[in-house]
């Protein structure tokens, strides 16, 4: 029963985070997605310490708060402060990302968490954390919390698609239409920051990108439509969710670890053999190559 | 803690030895826009270390560094792969190498915790950094790498400088450009791995990227460039060491970059010419000039208009003739007569000797630049007049002369006639 809740809490943060990547692939935003999910961190430490409570509504607010608050950076110092993308995004996250280490260190005694929770979650005591009310077990904690966000997130994506469709594929386009980019691009953005506090107990606030952009490309590499790419995704966090969880008992592992690792498994396959770019096709090509064959 | 004892000023020598080779390499980095390669290169050394532990069985940093070293190459090796055979791009192949691997590292890492490996401790520290804890062998080991590095780039600065400013101009000179490509990321993963133990993986990037950043406000020349990012590397490389002395349970890396941070805020307030507080209060400067020329002028064409040159002129009499409402009114006129174009008379203001040659001189300009237009840019007539409104307050007289000459107006030409503008 414990590794029916591992794994459906794996693959809720495979597909919570995998729905939100899916945007995060397109835009080609992936490493601001790796910049907002380093920088929720100092957020959740502020938040714990102040509620005390790994469940309260200010961790989110405080993630979310934090999350902005780094792409707004990022954007000054980008756009006010003249400094280069890549310089900017590098320069951000890690002050953000220091300031959360520091605090964690300091704080080890007074919050519930610590430097490995940081780096891979702890998805193995997601069963042991339970929600028990009148004596009636609900199952436990993180499960719901991942599950509701999940579907949160869903009906938010389902609202926003058609601006985010948009936005996405063709900005220029959009903006002629008076769809305003900026709105959708801190929607997307907050999502993320919530979608890794919700996942930071499980994976981690590292492993957390893997999740974002590993099964995303992945799907990506196989799909020509928005609709397919995501439940690709979906599928593909499934069974690395899984797959790594067995893996991780195979090897006595971090399961966090073991799913992401599944998950650029997936990948490097998607790469080799996908029947549009895939780098195996071309080889067969070459091998082939005469004058007679068209490429 | 003082300088005294050996060990700890060791610990503080190979700091400041890290910390020089790592913002000279990243320097580098920096400038072919390629920043966030270390970030990933260094979170990739993780499954490196890992590994470098399980087949070695030992802590040796000789042996962990070569095992980081072989992981970030191979990081660099599928960035790359990725990039070139299929349709990822640059951010995307960035973030799934940095995750992919630092996902093996994580999971070797806590393989190596449950199993029965001898004594795992220390290895916790490659992560986040903990200089306070390097022994004298991981001094020399840490120390010598960064030393090369040092001196391997000083030896191909020149080289490395044309790399990133003009690669084809190397080639047709017949230096081996695809060597020195190698030769740069090889320093680049040399340089992150000399800092593992003492900045730790994670974080070890931010030693690359921000001092190069921070120094990019203070100075548009190379070498002034590359020195400042090693004074602010080193700064970074002696106060981190100092607080992992202070505080010896606490990771190093974090407080490395949050003195990088203050120095990079510093530079971005308050370095003069590109520093946020020299553009505003030069921008600040440049609208009060236009505001106070803007005045001048639509007095003098006033006074001018009536051939009196020395007539005052009222408030109201002024309003009639240009849209001011009361505030910018006042300001453009303390504005102009803090300049002295303007004297406050008896019964108003009136244009001094220096304003009424500003406002000649704006007005000139003014048409001069509405006939350059018509005449060589066949620009409508109803358009010159907003490009002029503008163009007025920054044409030097250099300049001028040039548009007469292209013009051909004789030098005593006022071009007062040619197109009547609408006041």
């Amino acid at each position: 029963m414990d590794a029916v809740f591992i794994i459906l809490t794996g693959t809720l943060v495979a597909w919570l985070c995998g729905i939100l990547g899916v945007f995060i692939v397109l835009r080609k935003l992936s490493m601001l997605g790796d910049a907002i999910s380093h920088a929720v961190l100092p957020g959740i430490v502020i938040a714990y310490l102040i509620s005390g409570d790994r469940s309260s509504p200010l961790l989110f607010m405080g993630a979310a708060l934090f999350g902005v608050a780094v792409t707004v950076l990022i954007e000054f110092l980008n756009k006010k402060a003249a400094m280069q993308s890549d310089a900017s995004v590098g320069t951000s996250f890690t002050l953000f990302f220091s300031i959360g280490i520091i605090l964690v260190s300091l704080l080890a005694s007074r919050v519930d968490i610590d430097a490995d929770c940081v780096l891979h979650g702890e998805i193995g005591l997601v069963p042991f954390d339970r929600i028990v009310t009148n004596g009636i077990d609900f199952g436990p904690r993180q499960l719901w919390i991942i599950g509701v966000s999940f579907i949160v997130v869903t009906i938010v994506l389902i609202w926003a698609y058609k601006g985010l469709y948009l936005t996405s594929f063709n900005s220029e386009f959009a903006a002629s239409l008076g769809v305003g980019i900026a709105g959708w691009h801190y929607l997307l953005m907050s999502s993320v920051s919530l979608a890794t506090v919700v996942s930071f107990e499980a994976v981690g606030a590292i492993l957390v990108v893997g999740f974002l952009v590993i099964p995303p490309a992945s799907a990506w590499l196989w799909s020509r439509r928005l609709n397919e790419m995501i439940v690709l995704t979906l599928i593909m966090g499934l069974v690395s969710s899984v797959c790594g969880y067995y893996l991780a008992v195979l090897l006595d592992s971090s399961i966090a670890a073991t799913m992401c690792v599944v998950a650029l498994i997936q990948f490097v396959i998607s790469f080799l053999i996908n029947p549009r770019h895939g780098v195996l096709k071309r080889w067969i090509y070459k091998a082939h190559l005469s004058p007679h064959k068209p490429i | 803690m003082s300088l005294r004892e050996p060990s700890v000023r060791y610990v503080v020598l190979s700091c400041i030895l890290l910390g020089a080779a790592a913002s000279t390499v990243g320097v580098f980095g920096f400038l072919r826009k390629r920043s966030l390669v270390g970030e990933t290169v260094a979170h990739s050394m993780l499954p490196g270390i890992g590994l470098a532990f399980i087949l070695s069985g030992s802590r040796d940093p000789l042996f962990l560094v070569t095992g980081a070293v072989i992981t970030g190459w191979m990081s660099m090796g599928f960035m790359n792969w990725l990039i070139k055979k299929g349709p990822i791009k640059v951010d995307l192949a960035l973030a799934i190498t940095l995750t992919g691997f630092f996902a093996i590292g994580i999971g070797l890492m806590t393989f190596i915790q449950r199993g029965s490996f001898g004594d795992h401790s220390g290895l916790d520290h490659y992560i986040f950094g903990r200089a306070a804890a390097m022994d004298p062998k991981d001094i020399k080991v840490f120390g010598g790498l960064a030393v090369f590095v040092f001196v391997s780039v000083l030896l191909l600065f020149k080289e490395f400088m044309g790399l990133c400013f003009n690669r084809e101009y190397l080639s047709v000179l017949g230096l081996p450009v695809r060597f020195l490509e190698f030769a740069i990321s090889f320093l680049t993963i040399l340089a992150i791995s000399s800092g593992i133990k003492a900045v730790g993986i994670v974080l070890m990037a931010a030693l690359m990227i921000i001092p190069a950043a921070a120094a990019r406000y203070w100075t548009g020349s190379l070498r002034v460039l590359v020195a400042l990012s090693v004074a602010f590397g080193v700064t970074a490389g002696i106060l981190g060491a100092y607080i992992s002395f202070q505080a010896r349970s606490l990771p190093t890396g974090p407080f490395i970059v949050i003195v990088l941070a203050v120095i990079t805020a510093v530079s971005v307030i308050f370095a003069p010419e590109r520093g946020l507080f020299s553009r505003w209060s030069k921008r600040r400067r440049l609208k009060r000039r236009v505001l106070a020329e803007n005045f001048v002028k639509e007095v003098y064409q006033i006074v001018e208009f009536g051939k009196e040159r020395n007539r005052s002129i009222t408030k109201s009499e002024f309003l009639t003739h240009f849209h001011y409402n009361t505030r910018s009114f006042i300001r453009s006129l303390r504005l102009s007569v803090s300049k002295g174009w303007i004297l406050p008379a008896v019964d108003g203001m009136k244009l001094s000797q220096k304003g009424f040659a500003k406002g000649e001189e704006l007005n000139r300009l003014h048409r001069l630049w509405e006939i350059y237009l018509a005449r060589k840019a066949q620009t409508p007539l109803e358009k010159v007049h907003h490009s002029a409104e503008i163009i007025e307050h920054i044409l030097t007289p250099e300049l001028e002369a040039e548009i007469r000459l292209e013009l051909d107006l004789c030098d005593n030409f006022s071009p007062q006639n040619e197109i009547h503008i609408k006041a």
